[in-house]
């Protein structure tokens, strides 16, 4: 908080290269997690960490991620806020550590690294009582860091970027119907009419190992990213979020959203989060 | 693309289902439009004079005993000048009472319509929006609680903090807190609604006897627990610098006010947040624990923050006719008709301009239509 960063030490260390600018998305995001019209507790969590050093900026970024639990009774509840919290304690703790050849960890096995410790812990958890066996939980993860998006992705929540105007999945969701119909195993009108698909092929905390998709995306100024649960994308269209997430301001947007699917029926937890960002400002400058 | 979209053979405004004729979507887009002008016209004397650029961190953990969360934090953070000029930006905790799974509901339940009335409400003073919000909000769980046998006795605290040019206002129901931490010095602003501190008020019990009382817990005020409710009221001028901390019991059973200051004022908001959770986890965890850290990091003159906008502004209404009608534009100012509901109509030459009633065959957007459904139960 105190340090003033040279980017030029940066450069000269190795941490990043001379030609990306040493910049942080500001960034303004709105969130909301709702029980839905049916259940009546929230399994679903999101959390975010803002550090505001520097240094810790420039290799780890700000984080967000939403999380959907699930297992019986509230113990989906226990898994999503394990997961999270063990995820950002893991992600930042060991931000300045090296590899063995002295080079920086990088964002993305950070990542990794940081959603196995989660894995183990959650799992850890289910194993003590036979009553928590099963629980577990997706994970959709956003970490801004430098003028790069690194997100990583474990069960059906997704992500979605919204650029000049247009919106793209940027996840692909691990679920049964999904990867059928990747495999070309079930049609496009199958999949959407399946009644199986809530069934999800990779989760925290159900095996003894988990390996998360990582994707990388580059920061725009004026981009938007919406993070959401299952619960939101059952019953809003990609084009609506687009127009939501487009018009109004986050917190506004995912009011907006989480209303209209409640409308809709709203029959499982409802997550949004909108991450809007504001401008592209210098590290430290 | 907008929804204010004049042009019908182009607009794909959300919502619209096929049954809805070209002919009123084009009345739709003139009603908007003049709407929108006479909005703004209105806004213009009623910008902030400064907007608070705040820094928030928020965290809510089920502690190590229970094993279900009652807490919940909610905020929400407008960009438009009117709104924030009017409104303010909100940051709410409530800690929920009740056996089995009432106490989240009422939680949850609470703050959603806590938010949706306050921001609704059309009262140019904040103050009587928020009471007349909480007084709402209290009717509908104290219905709900004695409809529902099993839920009677489901209640929640609330600590609410406005944050509205350099005034904070906060409103307090329950034994949650509110803090400012300013020059490292942490000064408790609200008074639990508890038994102990009542004693404690009357010179019963000192300090040192109400922390270690074993009904401690016991709160004499509670939203949904009455038919009716008397929140209280602090408001305080806030300075560059300050941290504000919203917190349940968990966390104050469990850090000390001179700790709390101490780790909020040498870490960032979120790593602050993460701490403040931990140590109270590591110190029992009785309860479930839930916390917000809002920095004040700077009092922005409005052109500062929203130089976009005011460029804006200089052109008048045409220039947000121009912003709505273009689909390119991130211009927060295509909200200002989501405001509508905010705005009383002018008088134009001492005749009562007759408020525009909300077109036909078309979803309504704005406030209404964020709020006002009476769907936030």
């Amino acid at each position: 908080m105190t340090d003033i960063l040279d980017p030029n030490e940066l450069i000269k260390a190795g941490l990043i290269q001379p030609e990306e600018a040493p910049v942080r998305p500001e960034i303004k995001f709105g969130a909301k997690t709702d029980m839905g019209m049916k259940r009546e507790n929230n399994e679903d969590k999101f959390d975010f960490y803002e550090p505001d050093d520097p240094k810790v900026l420039s290799q780890r970024g700000s984080l967000y991620a939403v999380c959907d639990g699930m297992g019986g009774a509230a113990y989906g509840q226990i898994a999503s806020e394990h997961a999270l919290n063990t995820l950002i304690e893991a992600y930042y703790k060991y931000y300045n550590q090296l590899n063995l050849d002295g080079t920086p960890i990088d964002v993305e096995t950070a990542l990794k690294n940081a959603i196995l410790v989660a894995n183990g812990v959650v799992r850890n958890y289910a194993s003590k009582r036979q009553e928590l066996s099963g629980m577990g939980t997706t994970l959709t993860v956003t970490a801004f860091v430098r003028n790069r998006v690194y997100i990583a992705q474990v069960g059906d929540s997704r992500a979605y970027l919204i650029r000049d105007e247009q919106i793209r999945q940027v996840t692909l969701d691990h679920s049964l119907v999904e990867e059928w119909r990747r495999m070309g195993r079930i049609s496009e009108e199958e999949a959407a009419r399946a009644t199986y698909k809530n069934v999800i092929t990779r989760s925290i905390g159900t095996q003894s190992t988990v390996e998360p998709d990582i994707y990388i995306e580059l920061v725009k100024k004026a981009d938007r990213w919406v993070l959401c649960t299952d619960g939101l994308t059952a019953y809003l269209q990609d084009e609506e979020i687009r127009q939501i997430a487009l018009k109004s301001c986050p917190s506004e947007a995912v009011w907006e959203m989480v209303n209209l699917a409640k409308e809709r029926g709203g029959h499982d937890n409802i997550t949004a989060m909108v991450i809007w960002v504001r401008d592209l400002v210098p590290l430290a400058a | 693309m907008s929804e204010l979209n004049a042009n019908p053979g182009t607009s794909s405004s959300l919502g619209d289902s096929g049954d809805v004729q070209e002919s009123e979507r084009e009345t739709t887009a003139k009603f908007a439009r003049e709407e929108l002008v006479r909005g703004w016209r209105e806004y213009e004397a009623k910008m902030p004079r400064v907007i608070p650029l705040l820094k928030f961190a928020a965290k809510t953990d089920m502690g190590q005993v229970r094993e279900n969360n009652e807490d919940k934090f909610d905020f929400y953070e407008p960009e438009v000048p009117a709104i924030l000029a009017a409104r303010g930006s909100l940051f709410a905790v409530g800690d929920g009472i009740g056996g089995a799974l009432a106490g989240q509901i009422a939680s949850e339940m609470m703050l959603k319509n806590l938010i949706a009335l306050y921001y609704d409400h059309p009262s140019p003073d904040l103050k009587v929006a928020l009471r007349e919000a909480i007084e709402q909000t209290n009717e509908k769980i104290y219905t709900l609680a004695q409809m529902i046998p099993e839920r009677a006795g489901m209640g929640t605290t609330l600590t609410a903090a406005v944050f509205i040019e350099d005034r904070v206002v906060i409103a307090q129901v329950g034994d949650s807190r509110a803090y400012l931490i300013r020059d490292r010095t942490p000064r408790q602003i609200t008074h639990d609604h508890s038994w102990v501190e009542e004693q404690v008020r009357a010179g019963v019990l000192t300090r040192y006897d109400a922390e270690m009382s074993p009904f401690r817990n016991v709160i004499t005020r509670s939203i949904g627990a009455a038919p009716t409710i008397q929140p209280d009221f602090y408001e305080e001028q806030t300075r560059v610098g300050d941290i504000w901390v919203l917190c349940s019991d968990g966390l104050t059973g469990h850090v000390h006010d001179e700790e709390m200051a101490r780790i909020v004022s040498s870490h960032a908001p979120s790593e602050a947040a993460r701490q403040l959770v931990e140590l109270a986890n590591a110190h029992g965890g009785r309860d479930n624990i839930t916390v917000i850290v809002i920095s004040v990091r700077d009092l922005l003159p409005v052109p500062t923050y929203h130089s976009a906008d005011l460029a804006a502004a200089e052109n008048g209404a045409q220039a947000i006719i121009n912003a709505a009608t273009q689909p390119a534009s991130f211009s927060p100012l295509a909200n200002v008709p989501e405001t509508g509901s905010l705005v009383q109509p002018a008088s134009v030459g001492g005749a009562p301009v007759p408020p525009v009633s909300p077109p036909q065959g078309r979803p309504r957007t704005g406030w209404r239509r964020l709020f006002g459904r009476g769907n936030t139960g």
